[in-house]
């Protein structure tokens, strides 16, 4: 490997705030998220020699994580268990900032997109992953991309300016 | 065929839309969108309310920026790792020397210690447990799909009829099982999992001479076994220090291998 395990672990690090917001956003709920983080962390540090090259860190780590949280999401399945929609996902937001940009409302609209559509416009709008990247990491062809943003997209904008009442409800 | 400037432009698709909402449109292509935005109004609002609400979104993102905590540090997630994989080695060493053969024949468990000292306190259930419990790769061998080829496979070597526990009444489902080899002979594992991701193992092997049939409990570096015997076998539960399913477990395992024969 081109780096020294420092250099690569200061690498790693950095993008661990942007990995936390966005296991929160695929999990919505701030524990399971930072389990998730810790698990895709140590993966991605026995695996190093895995990240073939390191301007791909990013979404090399982000690949990490959303295929681990896939794996949890199947488990889940298989025991039928019900998740709620945390708290945490909208009211991080101190108030003051949130009042006159309706941010909280935004992320709170975001938790409400299927998986699919708010997992690629995260990593396409804030995440700031090239499109060819997220399909590359998803293992989608690119057309399947782009029309997830698309709709993502365009749900989300019915939600937010439709003026529909968003309603966060514990599932269980 | 007259050239209009009109006709050179690669007509615009929802692609480039979507690229120009997030500024990924190189600059002449940008022009192209602008243009066609002017003549398509309905268009051009929808795709204004999306830059809106991706600008808002990514005030509201950069808002969800924390500081990490220490125990998400890469130089504490190191050492936790190097710390949990040092404890595995040191108790599976102490325990047990593994020797993995080719083929069909699975995992070989055997004492480091003196033989005599696991056949009669059933530590090897306990090695077992750390050892395939929570390994990420294949805990199993056969999966509970395959309960019935499993519980007769099981059979023929332990020596007994085999009776898989359904122990979903408390939580606890099955995930499958494994044949392994222990000092006093083959050995049966079936492994279950809670909804909290916590592992047992019901565990069965042959076993020789007369020992006890009364219920034995040994807690040893956050594993509990619960173990006991009969005129030929040894039966344990295994799991995680602290569980109220343990004890729950061993009752039910004990009444359904009580009530079948040897």
């Amino acid at each position: 490997m081109l780096w020294s395990k420092r250099e690569h672990d200061a690498a790693i690090e950095a993008h661990i705030p942007a990995m936390r917001r966005f296991a929160l956003t695929l999990t919505r709920d701030r524990h399971r998220a930072d389990d998730l983080v810790q698990d895709a962390l140590v993966a991605s540090l026995s695996n190093w020699a895995g990240l073939r090259n390191p301007d791909s860190i990013k979404s090399w780590l982000f690949a990490i994580l959303y295929r681990r949280f896939l794996s949890d999401v199947r488990r889940e399945q298989g025991r039928g268990e019900h998740y709620s929609i945390d708290e945490a996902m909208g009211l991080a937001i101190p108030p003051e900032q949130d009042e006159k940009l309706g941010q909280s409302e935004a992320l709170r609209a975001v938790a409400l997109l299927p998986e699919d559509q708010r997992t690629v416009l995260w990593l396409v709008a804030i995440e700031d992953l090239a499109y060819a990247d997220v399909a590359k990491m998803l293992g989608l062809p690119l057309g399947t991309v782009m029309s997830r943003l698309a709709r993502g997209r365009e749900r989300l904008r019915a939600i937010l300016e439709g003026g529909a009442v968003i309603a966060i409800r514990k599932t269980k | 065929m007259s050239a209009g400037s009109e006709s050179n432009i690669p007509p615009i698709g929802e692609d480039d839309l979507q690229a120009f909402i997030d500024g990924r449109l190189p600059l002449e292509r940008r022009a192209d969108v602008e243009a066609w935005l002017a003549a398509h109004p309905g268009k051009a609002h929808t795709l204004d309310a999306d830059r809106r609400i991706r600008a808002t979104l990514r005030a509201a993102a950069d808002a969800l920026i924390e500081p990490v905590p220490a125990s998400m540090r890469v130089a504490e997630l190191r050492r936790a790792t190097a710390v949990a994989r040092g404890r595995l080695w040191r108790s599976a060493a102490a325990a047990v020397m593994l020797i993995m053969l080719g083929g069909s024949g699975g995992w070989v468990l055997r004492a480091a210690l003196s033989p005599s000292s696991t056949v009669g306190t059933m530590t090897d259930a306990t090695s077992a447990w750390r050892i395939f419990a929570n390994d990420p790769f294949q805990p199993v061998e056969l999966n509970a799909e395959f309960q019935v080829q499993l519980a007769s496979w099981i059979a023929g070597h332990v020596r007994r009829s085999i009776d898989i526990p359904d122990l979903s009444e408390m939580g606890l489902r099955f995930l499958g099982g494994r044949l392994l080899s222990a000092d006093a002979g083959p050995a049966g594992l079936f492994l279950y999992e809670d909804a909290g991701k916590d592992r047992f193992i019901f565990y069965v092997r042959e076993t020789s001479g007369e020992r006890p049939k009364k219920l034995q409990i040994r807690v040893s570096q956050g594993v509990e076994t619960r173990f006991w015997f009969d005129g030929h076998h040894g039966y344990a539960i295994a799991g995680p220090t602290n569980s109220p399913r343990l004890a729950a477990a061993t009752d039910i395992v004990r009444r359904l291998y009580q009530g079948t024969k040897d």
